[in-house]
């Protein structure tokens, strides 16, 4: 009976249901894709003739996909919480109506989970045929653009649907949860009431965890001088989650208040700019969940823009240090370079060499560096900061102060190495500090691994009297100067940054553009009497649109004044720890990414709000 | 039970024995209502007047149990509310009582028949489609069935939630202003629906009204002032009621 009324309430009100069903349709595209590319992966890792490259480059490309469609399902909960709890909110009286004529709580919280699961339904039948017919473009491309060279076999589409229509309606049912159990609290009375107010005060439950978390981040700033950059890098890609977390517990106290501050200097000037402070402070509801999806993207977009420059900052700083050759020489993969360097007589040329070996007990894939200790103190800087340099032989190795702490690796802890079929264990006899440009997380000792092994990407040469492009000349090698080569390497690090930025935050923009376009027009529908009533009062159609367009207007940039602070937050404790590590340090702060950031959630809560507006007096005049 | 109380569960439809219910608010306590007592008699028609703020909305929400009293009790056919959890409430709702109010009556995704039907398929009884059609045919609304509210004109959504009180045959009907946002005409007819389902069908009726007009259709008309019983008429035109209203107002 429920699920009837459930239908039916769908398929009079879709509109207000959209922004649920194109969220949870785009998940499960997301997770269907993910799933068949996994499926293909390990149905051509396990033919015959895959070479090692090969299989990392797939691994890595299916962990991509995965993450990408984990962080849009996790944006899918915000969208779908934020639907129902509107729906839920907009229709108390016909829910205390339902319980007038004899629902039980019970029953009316079977109804708003019965509207989330007809949602979810839609969605995710709509979500897995498109995944289906998206998978073998998505494979063209990949293979057209040379992430792949391999002819992926594309498994049945069942194994996709199998897991992405769960994850799909598990997303919608816990989404829409807490809706259904204030659903289930609607008084019958409320269908005597002809408007209510809405309630401000955060719950017991939002109090406790937005303190923890705040107090929690807060916690963070003294630690920050005593962490590695690296451990900082980590943390702050985490920590705007909480920050944000905490604040949303907060959304309905803060965000009105913040709107109607910013409001009032206009306030005097223009009675919109009037009527919608005054609705920003009192009506609690829009104005946060307006608010929280533009806090979530800015604040978390903003803060990995932030320390992601400022790492490539640490790092060039470090190389700034470090490096001490003059002349770096990029080998183009070509071995006639580096023979050419070894017979031309220059003082030291110090080969970053790199060797794919399984590492660990678990024997991970992984690169390592083979150094020639000597030449790399003298060109690269290579200093130990416990142990001793002295001491990488034939029975030991070099770790970085990143791997050291990561992995809970001491100076003697025996690591086990597999070169082909080889297997060494040597001790960790240095542990140097990081400099992730010039050499790796784990040093061998080119006494350890013998002659020959591995191959030659860069050498940095510290030259004497050889005129090193002469020599090189007539191959494929490139001879640049050591700050031509910083430079560059910057640029390449920021580049990088800007591509894993896009794969990683596009869903999650996405995700966060649906949630914006779609709490503005389910707050401008629930809004419809109060427009009529004040047209009535003699407001124009002009100045009612003006009225929601400052109101998205004032309510975007309170939340994007917080989502800079969480910003500056979250930069200053990145800051703080890598000022401790290297001394000369410049730090880049990447304006226009972030202007772009800030200039496309106000654009996009503004444009929704002018098309809510629209649709608002559209009504009105059908009404009338 | 004693033989009195006996008489009572059986004439009396609701009873409301000493209720008060005061509301707080930031100038202090409020009392709606202060100490009313009265039996709504089984199969009759009461309409309860009064100026505004005199607590009519408040006693048909308690006499209901949509609010529940400071003090005091209420009973239904013998059976006390102020007992009962909100699921127990919910089921006597769905058995004994029905609701017609000024708006708001309807569900706008359901049509006049679903409605009509709402309460019993809400009980998990079979739906009797005769009877709901029937129940449509007694407020003259047979043909517009399969109409949702929204395409129904106010009269016409008045009377389908009187067709559903009809067709659920509860105990009691309660009212607010049944005929507040409706044309002479239609008003009428609510009342005259109103007036059947007592004399016709036994179903006790109390509806709170400010329209004297409306109350004429009563059997007897209660008035409140202050929160308390001040005065009552029986078969009384709506000449005589507007006076006693004109008196209570002065």
């Amino acid at each position: 009976m429920m699920l009837a009324i459930s239908r039916r309430t769908v398929r009079r009100s879709w509109p207000a249901y959209v922004g649920a069903f194109v969220a949870l349709a785009c998940g499960v595209v997301l997770i269907g894709m993910a799933v068949t590319i996994a499926g293909a992966v390990e149905e051509t890792l396990s033919a015959p003739g895959v070479t090692a490259a090969e299989r990392i480059e797939l691994e890595d490309l299916s962990a991509l996909i995965g993450i990408m469609s984990a962080v849009a399902l996790f944006m899918a909960l915000f969208v779908v919480a934020s639907t129902f709890g509107f729906v839920v909110a907009t229709r108390q009286r016909e829910l205390g109506l339902l319980r007038l004529v004899g629902a039980t709580p019970r029953q009316v919280r079977r109804m708003v989970l019965g509207e989330s699961a007809v949602v979810a339904l839609l969605a995710s039948a709509a979500g897995a045929l498109l995944s289906t017919l998206l998978a073998p473009a998505f494979l063209a491309l990949l293979r057209a653009r040379g992430v792949t060279t391999l002819d992926l076999e594309l498994p049945a589409p069942w194994l996709a649907w199998s897991i992405a229509v769960p994850c799909g309606a598990a997303v919608a049912l816990a989404g829409s949860w807490r809706a259904s159990k204030r659903a289930a609290r609607v008084a019958p009375s409320a269908a005597l009431r002809e408007a209510s107010l809405e309630r401000r005060r955060p719950s017991v439950v939002q109090i406790l965890v937005g303190t923890t978390f705040l107090l929690g981040s807060l916690a963070v700033l003294p630690l920050a001088g005593r962490v590695s950059p690296l451990f900082a890098l980590v943390a702050a890609v985490l920590l705007p989650e909480v920050v944000v977390i905490g604040l949303v517990c907060f959304g309905r106290v803060l965000f009105p208040w913040l709107g109607g501050l910013l409001a009032a200097p206009f306030a005097r000037r223009d009675v919109s700019a009037r009527l919608a402070r005054d609705h920003v402070r009192t009506a609690s509801r829009a104005p946060a969940a307006l608010a929280a999806p533009i806090l979530a993207i800015s604040a978390i977009a903003g803060s990995l823009i932030v320390t992601l420059s400022f790492t490539a900052d640490w790092t060039t700083a470090l190389n700034r240090e470090q490096l001490h050759a003059p002349v770096v020489v990029e080998t183009g993969g070509d071995p006639a370079a580096v023979d050419r360097l070894r017979a031309a007589g220059v003082d030291v040329a110090d080969e970053r060499t790199t060797l794919p070996v399984l590492l660990g007990a678990d024997a991970s894939r992984e690169s390592v560096d083979v150094v020639d200790v000597g030449s790399a103190e003298q060109a690269r800087g290579l200093v130990a900061v416990r142990g001793s340099l002295a001491r990488l032989d034939r029975g030991h190795l070099a770790i970085s102060e990143t791997y050291a702490t990561d992995q809970g690796r001491r100076i003697g802890d025996r690591i086990r190495v597999q070169i082909g079929e080889r297997v060494l264990r040597p001790r960790v006899g240095a542990v140097v500090r990081d400099a992730p440009d010039l050499y790796g997380e784990v040093l061998l000792p080119r006494a350890l691994v013998g002659p020959g092994a591995g191959t030659v990407e860069t050498v940095f040469v510290v030259p004497g009297d050889v005129d090193v492009a002469a020599a090189l000349a007539g191959t494929d090698a490139e001879v640049l100067s050591a700050p031509a080569w910083i430079e560059r390497t910057d640029e390449q690090t920021r580049a990088g940054n800007t591509v894993g930025l896009w794969v990683l935050l596009g869903p999650s923009g996405l995700y966060a553009g649906i949630a914006i376009v779609n709490s503005v027009l389910i707050a401008g529908s629930q809004r419809r009497a109060q427009l009529r009533a004040a047209s009535l009062l003699g407001a124009t159609v002009r100045q009612l649109r003006r009225a929601a367009l400052w109101e998205a207007g004032v309510v975007g940039a309170a939340a994007l004044l917080v989502g800079g602070a969480v910003v500056a937050f979250v930069g200053s404790v990145v800051r703080v720890s890598i000022a401790r590590d290297v001394g000369d340090v410049t730090f880049t702060l990447p304006w226009l990414p972030l202007l772009a950031i800030a200039v496309t959630c106000g654009g996009l809560a503004l444009l929704a709000a002018l098309a809510g507006s629209v649709q608002s007096v559209r009504a009105l005049r059908r009404a009338a | 039970m004693t033989s009195t109380q006996a008489a009572i569960a059986t004439d009396v439809a609701v009873a409301l024995d000493g209720v008060t219910r005061t509301y707080r608010s930031r100038a202090g306590d409020v009392p709606a209502l202060a100490g009313v007592t009265h039996a709504f008699a089984r199969g009759s028609f009461t309409a309860v007047m009064g100026p505004s703020g005199s607590g009519k909305s408040t006693l048909l929400q308690i006499a209901a149990g949509l609010d529940r009293p400071t003090r005091g009790e209420v009973l239904l056919a013998g059976r006390p509310l102020g007992r009962l959890d909100e699921t127990e409430l919910t089921r006597l709702r769905r058995t004994s009582m029905a609701f017609v109010f000024q708006a708001y009556n309807l569900l706008d995704a359901l049509t006049a028949y679903e409605n009509v039907a709402l309460p019993v398929r809400l009980a998990g009884g079979r739906v009797d489609r005769a009877a709901v059609l029937s129940a449509l045919r007694q407020v003259g609304l047979e043909e517009k069935a399969g109409r949702r509210p929204p395409e129904l004109s106010g009269g016409q959504q008045q009377r389908i939630a009187i067709a559903r009180a009809l067709h659920a045959r509860p105990e009691v009907l309660f009212a607010d202003e049944p005929t507040g946002a409706l044309d002479r005409a239609s008003g009428r007819q609510v009342l005259e629906l109103l007036r059947s389902a007592s004399d016709e069908h036994g179903q006790t009726v109390v509806m709170v009204t400010h329209d004297p007009l409306a109350a004429s259709y009563a059997h007897s008309t209660l008035f409140l002032a202050d929160g308390r019983v001040v005065g009552r008429l029986d078969r009384a035109d709506a000449t005589r009621i507007a006076a006693a209203m004109s008196e209570l107002e002065r």
